[in-house]
């Protein structure tokens, strides 16, 4: 056996780089915490193992044709994949707790704040205009539209941005609650909300996904992707005429895409483009901009109790961000601490839907600001 | 100030109401001073003539008026918390999962009653108060609406 022989069988092992150990070592943590954490298993599986796969040396999945190019040229790199994902989400989505008390829409706003003062400091850091604009848009805490804008504004940084998106929308439960606690008395969390039985009609049901994708899609053309296909899910769900479709955009769609975007965002996180301070300041900037979101809902919040009354609770301002229904749910639970009789879980859906909506219309206006497409 | 007189099975009771606000009044029965808030109206097709108060929670249509006028006229239950007079309510809809006491069960204030899931989230409706129970209304997997009597307690026993 000739000394040629030798080295082509040793080609992998001798191609084994200390930055793609590192990657693989991230792509394990990820895949550790779906595994052993039940961190958002669906999305941090995959991509944990796109980045494991990615990182082995010299990878065909990688290469140009390999698999995990493929799925990225196929649905990242053109936006396909977090839109159908959309689709999917719009109808899983039940509005019928926003549209029983619409000033909740007001909360979804506030929830997005995260995301403009986030831009500022990434601004401030060093970061270029894009490049901050899609760190802010971590704020969301929307996996979906932060893919969809970081591919657009920042398509180097979607590794770092997408593994910080999701990776905080796992971290809802923690973050949350003591930046909500922080900044309310107990008399505050106490504020009783009686869940107000309203019936909404079939008719402003269906009526709600046409008119927002309108108004949405004529005020800010940049979002229409994003709110288009979220509301086009939520017409075929609420319309009850097409439940094949439906049920096929929840489910089976919505499974395989997150399978194909998961890989192919993990192969994104390459050792020479993941490892630098910025992936580093980008997860610290995404956490920020996650507390100043729950603080900035928590602030409204504060606000309409005392406009009306004591009459709302602030907690419900924190469920204006995007994590559904994660969000929501941890609002619920931070009241019952304080009052087992106080539910506030039908009011922080409709804040968490809110800010569903208001996540991509905030996509939409950080792209169109930037001058983008 | 109003003063109502209402006739109940017969009897004719005087119910005086003060509006503190929109939603909220004070109102005296015999002797006994409540104070109501109104989390919700709306028609009614087959409405009595006259002004219909609302209890805390619920709908009066499911909630037995009679049973809950004529008892409080004898001996009020404290209308202090959220679950009203002697039945536990539905705090929003959803499926009941789990019923975890019986009739004839002594329970602590702060006990579970009832796991009630609700937008796929497990709930646990707890009672406000001590008592017995007298009645569960529901089983696990019924569907309740906001409002709806999950358990009855005893009246108070001295």
């Amino acid at each position: 056996m000739s000394g040629d022989t030798i080295s082509l069988l040793l080609q992998g092992p001798l191609h084994v780089s200390a930055g793609a150990v590192v990657m693989m070592a991230v792509g394990g943590l990820l895949i550790w915490l779906a595994v052993a954490k039940d961190c958002e298993p669906m999305l941090l599986l995959p991509i944990g193992a796109g980045a494991v796969l990615v990182n082995l040396p010299l990878s065909p999945l990688a290469a140009e044709d390999g698999l995990l190019r493929l799925l990225y040229r196929a649905g990242v790199e053109n936006e396909t994949f977090p839109l159908l994902i959309f689709v999917g989400i719009g109808a899983m989505t039940d509005f019928g707790p926003l549209l029983q008390n619409p000033r909740m829409m007001l909360l979804g706003a506030a929830g997005q704040f995260g995301i403009f003062g986030t831009l500022l400091l990434a601004l401030a850091l060093g970061f270029h205009l894009n490049e901050a604009a899609s760190i802010g848009i971590i704020g969301a805490i929307d996996g979906p539209t932060s893919i969809y804008v970081s591919q657009i504004l920042a398509p180097h940084l979607l590794g770092p941005i997408t593994v910080a998106a999701y990776s905080y929308m796992a971290l809802v439960p923690l973050v949350q609650p003591p930046v909500m606690r922080l900044l309310t008395s107990k008399r505050e969390r106490r504020v009783r909300m009686p869940y107000a039985a309203r019936a909404v009609s079939r008719r402003a049901r269906i009526a709600f996904p046409v008119v927002v994708t309108l108004v949405v899609g004529v005020l800010v053309p940049m979002a229409t992707p994003l709110v288009g296909t979220l509301m086009l899910g939520n017409l075929m769900k609420e319309s009850g005429v097409v439940e094949r479709l439906t049920g096929a955009s929840s489910n089976e769609i919505a499974n395989t895409v997150t399978l194909f975007l998961g890989l192919a965002v993990g192969s994104t996180m390459r050792a020479d483009i993941f490892l630098s301070v910025a992936t580093l300041q980008i997860l610290a900037l995404g956490l920020l901009a996650f507390a100043l979101d729950t603080a900035a809902g928590v602030a409204l919040g504060k606000l309409l109790c005392r406009l009306s009354g004591w009459r709302f609770n602030p907690l419900v301002g924190a469920a204006g961000i995007s994590a559904f229904p994660m969000a929501a749910r941890v609002v619920n639970r931070v009241g019952l601490e304080e009052d087992f009789e106080n539910f506030l879980l039908m009011h922080a859906m409709g804040a968490n839907t809110a800010g569903q909506i208001a996540s991509t219309v905030a996509g939409g206006v950080v792209l169109a600001l930037l001058g983008a497409g | 100030m109003r003063r109502y007189a209402v006739e109940v099975g017969g009897r004719t009771h005087v119910v005086d109401v003060e509006e503190l606000t929109a939603e909220r009044f004070h109102v005296r029965i015999a002797g006994h001073q409540f104070e109501l808030k109104l989390s919700r109206a709306e028609e009614v097709p087959s409405a009595p003539a006259a002004e219909v108060a609302q209890f805390p929670h619920g709908d009066p249509r499911r909630s037995a008026p009679a049973a809950v006028y004529s008892q409080p006229l004898v001996a009020p239950p404290p209308l202090t918390s959220a679950a009203g007079g002697a039945d536990v309510r539905a705090p929003m809809p959803g499926t009941v999962i789990r019923v975890e006491v019986r009739p004839g069960d002594a329970v602590r204030a702060g006990q579970t009653l009832v796991r009630l899931e609700a937008m796929k989230m497990l709930n646990h409706v707890r009672t406000p108060r001590d008592g017995v129970v007298a009645d569960v209304r529901v089983e696990a997997g019924a569907t309740v609406g906001f409002g709806d009597v999950l358990v009855t307690f005893r009246p108070e026993s001295p």
